[in-house]
């Protein structure tokens, strides 16, 4: 029962970092080069899994995420195109609630998470862009590629199934393409955005004396937004996981332990986002799983996303004084 | 009574022709009118704001192909002159008389308090005078008319109502190119008739130049059986702003202007001396004083202020397209043989920005008009909900190599591009820059041409020199003069008296050599004080015989106060204040 527990947790919080990943709309837009940008995520959630304890009886989990992503994202000129380096850090903690037909039982973790970093460079539409060029770009259709990673700096206990770490690297390519529809005008502005991409897990060597194996996740991300007035905008999003089975292997038998079916879910949700100045902004998402399975379990999730980003650019810093 | 007036109507249009092939042959214009299905076509093109430079023919670096064309095949001339706004020239144009005379003395919008209920200040053409098309018709002329029209509202002051056959076109003086919201708020919606009716929605697609066009062309193709000549009134609302171009031209010239004006202005004269347009003594008149140095602007401001100037160069080629257009539907249809056209613009370029405007005093209802009924942010530039003007910085590079813009009686307000072709007349790809022209001159020379009654108009007939006989109209040292709002100016021969308010002038009559020197870089009142004084003389006979009334209150009243203080005319780090760089002579 306490294995059935610990997978089930282990499935689930090994889910919810990926709202995390989830880019969201108007990640990808263009910029211009040398802009910085910081961002801090809240996330703030649920998740709700039931699975088997005994043949006829379910225990019922639920994950409440609280935690912040920092990220910092700098632009800069790649062989005529425009490479965004990104580096993000997770922290806060997240808190479990189990109901078991013993009882109920309450998890707690805290600390930072994975390290994410790497890059997303333009291959198609967007060039190297100098403010003078951004100022006049005009969006129709681009197409970047990128690649992160993750690094296993977080805070983990192999004994807890529950941690902010996942003591596994693991890699993500992505395929972000925006479609502008109409005129690149503030407040005119209508896009369609996919994300189509794959994540590669390293093994977890320690996780209650058993190794976890995980297949690749897939995702694919689709946000149709829309400028409300020149400062705000709204999107519908629409996310689809799938695949990431993982296996149980011990570390000390070689044995399989467990294993779960692979996560088919799909989300859907809004985002609304608003301009305060030049330099900051807000956007808030919801998403709600709408057709959850999670390693063979139903689940029901709901994650709420609030991201407050500043960004600056010494040219454009200097523009304001014109 | 049926059977005595037709015959009456049959009486008089035989006599007409009579009385029209005394005149052709008295005038020896056999050339152009021996009968009167012979008698010439015309197709009066006026640009709406155009700069002087602004077409490749005269330095521009604009892609004006098809106007070019019609200038390697007819006459440039050089020393053309109109009025300093919109709707003066109009009237001049369509009537051949001083738009003091014609109802036109002032603007509409612009009448001074002492100026109202004054004949010839009532803001629109006065039925008193006959219109050019009206003179025409009674010689057989069928007459069209598509664009801007900017001399009256009314049922009676339509161009349906004065002598045109079939007309489509705009009674306001600015809106949309695209739709019919109006050019300010107290024009909040454009008005538009064909011919007698007034519009209430426009035609599919509409674009101001594409839709102008078209709809002259199919009224030439209309009249095209009748066997009738045809004068045709081709009036672009471009490039007045708000400056909105097609999406697809939003783009054509990205970056083009990204030298900035100081250099491109420098550009323009350099070509405009190679080609002959401007005298090898030409300066540059100084940047306005309220005017940056373009390289003093920091990468995104040069960019968001270039911007201006590549819409405003898109629009101007896509009006040359226009042009084209109709140039290429003559040929087809075997009339461009037989058609004089003439290309003019009605003012200087516009150098006052609405919004900027607005923006400065927002406590009048037109800063909340503007932003409420178009987009004024830099990303719409050009598109059609937005409006956007060039402003002063780009009006001077259009107008190069001169000082000031509409509104000015410095060259740069009142002097225009002129290009005449048809296969009859003299000195064919050539630049004529001996003749001093004045706007009133085309009616006369175009009812001269057509054998029509020119009869009461003030301008001079071009005949002559069109036929080569004469290089210009004013070899004798008539004068042209014009007075608009404060601003006065009299040219003879080669020099000329202006007076200019403050802060542009000095508000005192200045004098220039504008041949030699036509920036007006150098006042020569000093060293000439017999010349300006005469040339003040000849501007106040000009003012008295036309019931000048020089308005108690105008737009030049308080710009001191609100442009920044004008360094000293005589400062000699500015060119206003060097040495001529020729000889003067008296």
């Amino acid at each position: 029962m306490r294995h059935s527990l610990a997978i089930a947790t282990i499935l689930l919080t090994g889910t919810t970092p990926a709202f995390a990943e989830f880019d969201g709309p108007r990640v990808y837009w263009p910029i211009p080069k040398n802009t910085n940008i910081i961002s801090f995520s809240r996330f703030d959630g649920r998740a709700n899994l039931k699975f088997p304890v005994f043949d006829n009886y379910r225990g019922t989990l639920d994950v409440a995420p609280d935690f912040w992503v920092g990220t910092y994202v700098r632009s800069q000129p790649l062989f005529g195109r425009t490479i965004l380096w990104q580096a993000s850090l997770p922290f806060g903690s997240l808190d479990t609630d189990s109901s078991l037909p013993l009882g109920a039982t309450n998890t707690f973790a805290d600390g930072v998470g994975d390290l994410t970093f790497g890059a997303a460079v333009n291959v198609v539409g967007v060039p190297e862009l100098a403010v003078k060029d951004f100022l006049r770009w005009e969006e129709t259709l681009s197409v970047n590629i990128g690649l992160h990673v993750s690094a296993p700096i977080g805070t983990y206990d192999a004994n807890e199934a529950l941690n902010m770490g996942s003591n596994r690297w693991s890699a993500r390519l992505s395929a972000p393409i925006l479609w502008n529809i109409g005129d690149w005008v503030p407040g005119r502005r209508t896009t369609f955005e996919v994300m189509p991409a794959v994540r590669w897990f390293g093994d977890n060597d320690d996780s209650f004396g058993d190794t976890v194996e995980q297949d690749p996740l897939y995702s694919v991300e689709a946000h149709l937004t829309r400028d409300i007035t020149k400062n705000a905008f709204a999107s519908l999003d629409w996310t689809y996981l799938k695949g990431g089975e993982q296996t149980f292997i011990s570390n000390s038998s070689g044995l399989t332990t467990g294993a779960s079916d692979e996560v088919d879910a799909h989300f859907v949700g809004f985002t609304f986002g608003y301009q305060v100045n030049d330099n900051a902004s807000f956007q808030l998402s919801h998403m709600q799983a709408v057709s959850g399975d999670i390693g063979g379990f139903d689940a029901d999730a709901a994650v709420t996303k609030l991201q407050f980003v500043w960004s600056w650019h010494d040219v454009l810093e200097r523009r304001r004084d014109f | 009574m049926a059977q005595a007036l037709r015959t009456l109507s049959i009486h008089l249009r035989v006599h007409s022709l009579v009385v029209l092939a005394s005149l052709v042959s008295m005038l020896g214009l056999t050339q152009y009118a021996t009968a009167q299905d012979k008698r010439p076509n015309f197709v009066v093109i006026v640009a709406d704001d155009l700069g002087f430079s602004d077409l490749g023919s005269y330095g521009g670096e604009i892609k004006t192909p098809n106007i070019d064309k019609l200038a390697r095949e007819g006459v440039r001339f050089t020393d053309f002159y109109v009025g300093s706004t919109c709707s003066p020239t109009r009237a001049m144009l369509l009537t051949g008389i001083d738009n003091h005379r014609v109802g036109l003395g002032s603007m509409y919008e612009q009448t001074a308090p002492n100026q109202l209920d004054v004949e010839g200040y009532e803001g629109v053409l006065t039925r008193k005078v006959p219109t050019l098309p009206e003179r025409l018709k009674r010689v057989g002329y069928r007459t069209y008319m598509t664009g801007k029209w900017h001399l009256g509202h009314s049922p009676k002051h339509i161009p349906a109502a004065r002598g045109f056959d079939r007309s489509f076109s705009l009674l306001n003086g600015s809106g949309s190119h695209f739709n019919m919201r109006g050019g300010n708020n107290q024009n909040p919606v454009s008005e538009f008739v064909e011919d007698n009716a007034y519009l209430r929605k426009l035609p599919r697609g509409y674009y101001s130049s594409l839709t102008f066009t078209d709809k002259l062309q199919s009224y030439i193709e209309e009249g095209r059986g009748s066997g009738q000549p045809f004068f045709a009134y081709l009036a672009f609302q471009a490039v007045h702003d708000p400056l909105q171009v097609p999406k697809k031209w939003l783009w054509r010239y990205k970056g083009a202007y990204d030298a900035g004006w100081d250099k491109l202005r420098a550009q323009r004269l350099a070509r405009q001396k190679r080609m002959g347009i401007v005298a090898d003594t030409a300066r540059l008149a100084p940047r306005l004083w309220y005017v940056p140095e373009y390289e003093d602007l920091l990468g995104a401001a040069q960019v968001q202020t270039s911007r201006r100037m590549e819409i405003y160069a898109a629009m101007v080629e896509y009006l040359d397209l226009q042009v084209g257009e109709l140039v290429k539907y003559l040929k087809r249809t075997g009339q461009m043989d037989n058609t004089f056209i003439i290309f003019l613009s009605d003012n200087g370029p516009e150098g006052a920005d609405p919004i900027q405007n607005a923006k400065q005093r927002p406590a009048l209802a037109a800063s909340a008009w503007y932003p409420n009924n178009y987009d004024t942010d830099f990303a719409s530039y050009g598109r059609k909900y937005s409006y956007m003007a060039y402003g002063p910085a780009w009006a001077q590079l259009s107008a190069t190599p001169f000082d000031g813009y509409k509104g000015s009686t410095f060259e740069g307000g009142v002097r225009s591009p002129l290009i005449i072709r048809h296969p009859g007349i003299a000195n064919q790809g050539r630049i004529n820059r001996g003749a001093i022209l004045h706007v009133t001159d085309l009616a006369p020379t175009i009812a001269r041409l057509a054998g029509a009654d020119a009869r009461g108009m003030q301008g001079r007939s071009w005949v002559p020199m069109l036929q080569g006989k004469t290089v210009n109209p004013r070899s004798d040292g008539g004068v042209v003069a014009g007075q608009f709002f404060s601003a006065q100016y009299a040219r003879s021969g080669s020099y000329k008296a202006v007076r200019m308010p403050e802060p542009f002038g000095t508000g005192s009559w200045q004098l220039f050599d504008v041949r030699k020197d036509p920036g007006e870089t150098r006042d020569l009142s000093g060293r000439m004080p017999q010349r300006r004084q005469a040339l003040i003389s000849a501007y106040q006979r000009f003012a008295r015989a036309n019931n000048v009334i020089p308005p108690n209150r105008n737009f030049y009243d308080g710009l001191e106060d609100i442009l920044p203080p004008r360094p000293p005319t005589d400062d000699r780090d500015w060119p206003r204040g060097q040495e001529p760089n020729y000889a003067i002579t008296e």
